[in-house]
């Protein structure tokens, strides 16, 4: 139990890039004359948002519920601060979710904990950016690789 | 017979090499064997390309040359003095210590892989794009001729490219004066650069087992599949990326003089492969010049570039002079200026440039501009599916990522413990991967991902060193990352299956075989992309009726973009494309070729007018699919062995056709002339070339029936689908085809 609170950084940031993986998909379906059946994609969206921000979400929910329901304020002010303060006055419009990336370094981790990260958290934040690209790629992909089989063809 | 004499030919050139590095260098067997097999492809590359100057590419010639330099190495003496010390090279593994159930089960699927590109390789012809439009056609023009020469570049700029690496393709292509096994060249080198992968993973202190798997894991690579089928040459140009990446590597380690000997060859290759290869070589100069600083200071850097620059020079020395001497500029048709290689608008296609507008501009400038767009551009992995792409799953999700982890930690071994090695060799990535970028237009990134294939090995090769780190911080998760590795090499699998570029059913071929319905290989073009497969019913009858005997001279002329010459020679490379013949002495044609909008047509080497070939009595066409015609020579078609092979192609594509035709002989009148457009016309033809029908047989252009009919004087003709026009018709019989029911009619002319 005492080595879950350590996890808070990587949870709120694996809940965070998970995030930033379903906004991605989010504005793709804004664009489906590019990607084809705008209803295969919202298939895909919801399958991939299951399989990576679901149990993210659930993980971040139970931490929040543990008694970290501070950095969902610092999250939020850290997102539009960056947001407001830089994004937006360089121009950069169109990439709220680079300011929602950058939130995560500003407020929740590492300045929030208030200490080096641990190679622990370090790995696990790797592999939750590993598990989202491989997600996002497949979601993207899957088409392609399962045509074969006769799914999405 | 000729397979084993060619694969034991391989074998010994490889042996001599082998027992040279074993008598002068203290490398460990893995090395040995990788150098060893690079140098014998070198050594092959450059002997063919002296003798194709001299005129004398020949295969006794080549045969020869090899065999005097290989007798040379087998007696060359080895080192004097006491043994050399040995490497320390990586603790040696036994076979059995590397068998994980991941590296099995990925073992199983790449030996599966291989087994069925070999089957593909054998049954189907080269079907890519740029293989048939520039690699092969240069390749085979030298073999008929025993000279390396420069096709028309108003045909296609590419012909004045560097060949090194299609040199390598040459070596099957003179052995067995034939196209059967050129696809299966960059398989070698995809083994090749496994091999390499695996052997700088080792040296980076990844275990052996981590090792193999990595190196399956870039075989079972979506993009090094398609390649490995293919003879483009991408996946040479990243072996040789490779290669050199790991002989400096080598070099800073041991300092071994064979290993920057290695590192110098392998980046000229690379060069004189692909000019892209110059961005490899300038981001590989930190790792060059730490090495030499390392090993002896100033002194050691002017010895080592003394020796590094001339090789590095050796192979792409020819091209880039014949480039400068003749067309003005070494690196046609690209110019190189401070701002890298800048295309001379000779080789875009507009097509291709156009059919993706979603990211047109600099990679780069989107990259930083619309950040958003361009990267789910790429993590929809641009190419996937073709041998353009698709750098797959484990790459965009994990060696990328991966890679980013290794940079952090090379900074940081350099910040912390001023060791300069990873940042240096860990930068080449980005630093390949932010050049190509900056010089590629992002609407052909589906079309060039192919270009930084190396980018693949490499974070293969991050994603072991995050594995060994993952066993001391998080063990539990190294287990389900293989599984994802290997579900995602599964996915893999299923890749070429579906793909067009190049086809890999080998299940029609198969069929074929065993119902004794093969005729010749490309047949198979049908499988191919859809430009390429509307040709496969004019290239076929070509290629088989020609496969015995001297072959023809084939003209074609034909939409630019469209135009592929590589199938004209056939697969036995018999015949000649009469655009590239000299214009002095050139007979006219045996057969002509034309594909296309008439007006939109390309006749390079000399225009033969279609409407000409139509009017022009010593020529019938042959088949005809869409916008595709082939006509022949009557003189050649009537020659007793064509004449055979036509029964006998016949037999095989047209039965269908011959039972149709078959059904109403009986109730035919005496005619002089059958003429028509479907294939119903073709059954007649066979049962004509058979004896079984006694009219003279005539394939036309539709509409151009009562021409064909007038010129050829007939008063009483037969006609296919339509009545021929100025002449009295009556409907006669009616057959019933795979293209529907078909009204035979009666004409004559009018009194």
């Amino acid at each position: 139990m005492n080595a879950l609170p350590d996890l808070r950084g990587f949870a709120l940031a694996w809940a965070t890039a998970t995030l930033l993986a379903g906004f991605w998909l989010w504005t793709l379906i804004g664009t489906p004359a590019q990607l084809g059946d705008p209803q295969q994609l919202a298939v895909r969206y919801l399958v991939s948002l299951a399989l990576v921000a679901l149990p993210c979400a659930m993980a971040c929910a139970a931490l929040l519920w543990w008694g970290r329901a501070a950095w969902v304020a610092r999250l939020l002010l850290g997102g539009t601060w960056v947001y407001a303060g830089v994004f937006k006055v360089l121009g950069l419009t169109p990439a709220p979710w680079l300011a929602l990336g950058a939130a995560v370094l500003v407020t929740a981790w590492p300045v929030g904990t208030r200490r080096a990260v641990t190679r622990l958290e370090g790995m696990l934040l790797l592999l939750s950016l590993m598990g989202t690209l491989t997600a996002l790629g497949f979601a993207l992909t899957a088409a392609r690789y399962l045509a074969p089989l006769g799914w999405g063809a | 017979m000729r397979m084993a004499a060619f694969l034991f030919c391989n074998a010994l050139l490889i042996a001599g090499w082998w027992r040279l590095l074993g008598a002068r260098t203290s490398l460990s067997p893995g090395e040995r064997l990788a150098y060893a097999g690079f140098l014998a492809a070198i050594q092959g590359v450059v002997t063919a390309l002296l003798l194709g100057i001299a005129g004398l590419l020949r295969l006794p010639y080549l045969l020869a040359a090899l065999g005097a330099v290989t007798a040379l190495l087998f007696v060359l003496p080895g080192r004097g003095g006491a043994a050399p010390a040995p490497a320390p090279a990586p603790a040696p593994a036994s076979w059995r210590t590397s068998l994980s159930p991941a590296n099995v089960v990925l073992g199983l699927g790449a030996l599966g892989f291989i087994a069925w590109a070999l089957l593909a390789t054998w049954l189907l012809p080269p079907r890519g794009i740029d293989d048939l439009a520039y690699h092969l056609p240069t390749l085979y023009q030298a073999v008929q001729e025993g000279r390396i020469g420069l096709l028309p570049l108003e045909l296609r700029p590419q012909f004045a490219m560097p060949l090194a690496g299609d040199l390598l393709f040459l070596w099957p292509l003179v052995f067995f004066h034939a196209d059967t096994w050129v696809d299966g060249v960059q398989l070698g080198v995809a083994l090749h650069a496994a091999l390499v992968l695996g052997l700088l993973a080792r040296r980076f202190g990844v275990t052996a087992r981590d090792a193999l798997f990595i190196g399956l894991l870039f075989l079972l690579t979506p993009v090094v599949m398609l390649q490995a089928a293919a003879s483009y040459n991408d996946l040479i140009l990243a072996a040789c990326h490779l290669l050199l990446l790991h002989a400096l590597v080598a070099f800073w380690r041991d300092g071994g003089r064979v290993h920057l000997v290695v590192a110098a060859l392998a980046a000229g290759a690379g060069l004189a492969t692909k000019y892209s290869m110059l961005i490899a070589i300038a981001a590989a100069q930190p790792l060059l010049v730490g090495a030499l600083w390392r090993h002896g200071r100033a002194a050691a850097l002017v010895r080592g570039y003394a020796i590094f620059l001339p090789l590095l020079a050796l192979l792409p020395a020819y091209w880039l002079v014949r480039n400068a001497v003749v067309l003005g500029e070494p690196f046609y048709p690209y110019a190189l200026g401070l701002g890298g290689l800048r295309d001379l608008g000779l080789t875009t296609w507009q097509s291709m440039v156009t059919a993706n507008t979603e990211v047109a501009g600099r990679a780069l400038g989107k990259l930083f501009g619309e950040p958003l767009r361009l990267l789910t551009f790429l993590w929809r992995d641009p190419g996937l599916g073709s041998l353009n792409g698709g750098l797959g799953l484990v790459f965009w999700g994990l060696g990328l990522p991966a890679l980013g982890w290794c940079l952090a930690r090379a900074g940081r071994a350099w910040w912390v413990a001023r060791d300069p090695l990873p940042l240096f060799f860990w930068l080449t990535a980005p630093a390949v991967l932010g050049l190509y970028l900056a010089q590629v237009d992002a609407a052909r990134l589906q079309f060039n991902m192919r270009l930084v294939l190396v980018l693949v090995p490499l974070g293969l090769l991050a994603l072991a060193l995050l594995l060994a780190r993952l066993r001391e911080v998080l063990p539990v998760a190294v287990v389900p990352l293989r599984l994802v590795c290997v579900g995602a090499a599964g996915l893999a699998l299923l890749v070429p299956a579906a793909a067009t570029l190049p086809a890999m059913d080998v299940r029609p071929a198969l069929a074929d075989r065993r119902d004794d319905r093969w005729t010749t290989s490309q047949h198979y073009y049908r499988q191919a992309y859809k430009e390429l497969a509307r040709l496969a019913p004019v290239f076929e009858p070509l290629d088989h009726l020609t496969l015995e005997g001297p072959g023809w001279d084939v003209y074609m002329a034909a939409e630019w973009n469209l135009f592929t010459t590589a199938p004209l020679y056939g697969s036995r490379l018999q015949n000649r494309v009469w655009n590239f013949l000299p214009l002095t002495g050139r007979r006219p044609p045996d057969a002509l070729l034309y594909y296309g909008v008439q007006s939109r047509l390309y006749y390079p080497g000399g225009a033969v007018w279609p409407d000409a070939t139509v009017e022009d009595p010593r020529y019938t066409l042959l088949a005809r699919q869409g916008a595709a015609q082939l006509w022949v020579a009557r003189e050649r078609l009537a020659a007793p062995a064509v004449q055979a092979r036509l029964a006998g192609f016949c037999a095989r594509r047209h039965a269908a056709e011959i039972e149709a035709a078959a059904t109403v002989l009986g109730a035919l009148p005496p005619a002089e002339l059958l003429l028509g457009s479907p294939g119903l016309v073709h059954g007649f033809r066979c049962l004509a070339v058979t004896g079984r029908f006694a009219v003279p047989v005539e394939l036309v252009i539709p509409g151009r029936e009562a021409d064909v009919a007038r010129r050829s004087g007939a008063r009483r003709v037969l006609s296919v689908g339509v009545p021929v026009a100025g002449m009295s018709s009556r409907p006669l019989a009616s057959v019933r085809t795979r293209e529907g029911t078909l009204t035979l009619h009666y004409n004559e002319v009018a009194s």
